[in-house]
């Protein structure tokens, strides 16, 4: 399958308060169940309404892993951009959720660049703020993901990619 | 029956859950997330990108599955009320190591924890979680659960 030729999101890139455009999701019920099972919970919290308001919620909730399916960053940013990003690795992550994500719901999902480390042992890290709002703009969950990036001869050596190069094969 | 505030004492152990990952189930999120082959998904990708050691026929399992994990895990110690988890209940993590994933057969972790705080004002619970795969520690941090 050919790939479009495009350049890659590098760490340098990234500035403190970057934001990507707002992207929105309705969520409908089969999905979440589907989530639910594709990720080997399926609890019948997730998948059964009347054991979800047994357990005193309005109907089934989202698994809480159902936030990551917005902003995994490689999806996120290559749909905001059509722009693979480099190779990174998920080193940590915060998670608040003030409700429940259920059917119906419109959700605004609102992702900035939170904080860019690098460490003492020069490793490079970049921390994204994750916001998903309800369609009554309250808050819903909030997320701050954080990856290190690879350095450019880490990914040189490991991949054969070099700065200023196009398309990537991993992603 | 659902777990009480009123229950909980600093230094209960929470449940331990165990937990295998397939890899079956990685590469459809993954397949999900359009992002394919990559190393949670072949086992050759895994072995050049890790930094730490790589096992044979294993991929790495992505951060995001340890923590839903995690997540599930306060979930179920919770029982049969898991509203202070969804209603201003939260998880903050570190991965410390790789969960490796066997092609065929898996990955199993476990997650534990304590109950390390109790504030009385605010009706929160803090507890320490952790989650090992053969006796390496792969995640550490707490989790916070409002009732």
């Amino acid at each position: 399958m050919p790939q479009a030729v495009v350049s890659t999101i590098r760490f340098d890139d990234l500035y403190k308060g970057w934001e990507i455009p707002h992207y929105y999701w309705a969520v409908t019920p089969n999905e979440m169940k589907m989530f639910a099972q594709v990720v080997g919970c399926p609890e019948p919290l997730f998948m059964d309404e009347n054991a979800a308001k047994g357990m005193g919620l309005d109907t089934i909730p989202a698994h809480p892993g159902f936030v990551n399916i917005f902003h995994f960053e490689c999806n996120l940013l290559r749909g905001a951009h059509n722009n693979p990003v480099f190779p990174t690795m998920h080193s940590s992550s915060r998670v608040e959720f003030f409700r429940p994500i259920y059917p119906g719901d419109i959700l605004t999902i609102k992702m900035k660049v939170h904080d860019k480390i690098i460490s003492k042992k020069g490793r490079r890290f970049v921390a994204w703020e994750i916001k998903l709002f309800d369609q009554e703009e309250n808050l819903i969950a909030r997320k701050i993901h954080t990856s290190m990036w690879l350095k450019d001869d880490e990914a040189a050596d490991r991949f054969g990619i070099t700065p200023g190069m196009g398309p990537r094969p991993l992603y | 029956m659902g777990l009480k505030y009123e229950d909980i004492k600093v230094g209960d152990e929470l449940t331990p859950y165990k937990r295998t990952w397939k890899q079956e189930w990685v590469n459809t999120m993954m397949e999900m997330v359009g992002s394919v082959p990559n190393w949670h998904t072949d086992p050759e990708q895994a072995k050049k990108v890790s930094v730490w050691e790589s096992r044979e026929e294993s991929t790495v399992l992505p951060g995001v599955c340890t923590e839903m994990a995690t997540c599930e895990f306060i979930i179920k110690w919770l029982g049969d009320d898991p509203k202070p988890f969804f209603h201003g209940g939260g998880i903050d993590i570190r991965l410390t190591a790789p969960v490796y994933v066997h092609i065929e057969k898996g990955g199993e972790v476990t997650y534990t924890g304590k109950v390390v705080e109790k504030d009385d004002a605010e009706k929160k619970v803090i507890c320490e979680v952790s989650a090992q795969q053969d006796e390496r520690t792969v995640m550490q941090g707490k989790a916070w659960l409002k009732f």
